[in-house]
């Protein structure tokens, strides 16, 4: 239905109707500003990014060739702006807490730790290579379906894997004593 | 640090949607950029004609100015087999005019204004 429906507008913008090109955005603005949140971690940067993707895709919808899903093609374009973009101006990189979280008490609290494990994450994920980053993030967003990370990137599925796998390694290490999960915490 | 632990960090909370706001914003550069002019193409057709051209008057040159000058065929720069062709000074020469109306043509247009 949805697929239906973006080729339905696709046919128009290409016919000259620009203003068909709204219902693709209403329909992706709030994935691609999620993918774009994923990858900046900054609300209004995330924003930014994601009306650039649409300008690119707009300007490139004739070269969509309507062999796959449309939103395959939709979310391979805004990966490849959001990575060209983060080549030119690289997220900011705070320095790490080294505070060990103690085990939470209180509701209060564990929403604090529950912060901190995010935040913790968040700066850890910023600090990995752009190649095991991407993969992670891809993943993730595409609610772990490893084919959707491998053509949003426009790499194969073993090297999705192979990423996945030394990112979440090295991701382990970087935060190996420094967050704990609800359950684990609970259990102390 | 467990898979699911792992797991649950990464996955995180998504963002709500953005507003109308965000809709009105893309579609104002859309319609700005439909709206504008599209840019003209690089005449790469038209370099190449006149690439060609200008190499064929430059080995003209060398044929039909090179002995005039009191040089044969400086330092062996053209075959010998290809100098003494029957075919050669006409087909040149033939080129060298078309050339020269061609270029004369394309700066009368110029200077008239006109596209031809």
């Amino acid at each position: 239905m949805g697929d239906e429906a973006d080729r339905d507008d696709v046919r128009r913008v290409l016919d000259g109707d620009v203003e068909a090109f709204e219902g693709i955005v209403r329909r992706w603005q709030g994935p691609l500003v999620n993918l774009a949140w994923r990858f900046t971690r900054d609300r209004g940067r995330a924003e930014d990014l994601a009306q650039e993707a649409f300008l690119k895709i707009y300007r490139n919808l004739a070269h969509w060739r309507g062999e796959g899903v449309f939103s395959t093609w939709l979310f391979a374009v805004a990966t490849n702006v959001y990575r060209s973009a983060l080549r030119r101006t690289p997220l900011l990189t705070l320095p790490e807490d080294h505070t060990a979280l103690l085990p939470a008490e209180t509701d209060l609290e564990r929403d604090a730790v529950a912060r901190d494990e995010q935040a913790a994450v968040r700066r850890a994920l910023a600090a990995l290579p752009a190649r095991y980053r991407e993969a992670l993030v891809l993943f993730y967003f595409h609610e772990m379906d490893i084919p959707a990370a491998s053509k949003s990137l426009g790499v194969p599925e073993g090297t999705i894997k192979a990423r996945l796998s030394r990112g979440r390694e090295m991701l382990r290490q970087r935060l190996a004593g420094r967050v704990l999960g609800p359950a684990t915490a609970e259990g102390r | 640090m467990r898979d699911d632990e792992l797991d649950r960090l990464l996955a995180g909370t998504p963002l709500p949607d953005p507003g109308p706001a965000f809709t009105w914003a893309v579609m104002a550069q859309v319609r700005r950029e439909a709206a504008a002019p599209s840019p003209i193409p690089f005449p790469w057709r038209r370099l190449a004609l006149g690439l060609s051209l200008s190499a064929v008057l430059v080995v003209f040159g060398i044929v039909a100015l090179a002995p005039a000058a009191g040089f044969d065929n400086p330092a062996g720069a053209v075959p010998r087999s290809l100098l003494e062709a029957a075919w050669l000074r006409p087909a040149l020469l033939t080129t060298a005019v078309l050339f020269a109306s061609w270029l004369s043509l394309r700066v009368t247009a110029i200077f008239s204004g006109s596209r031809a």
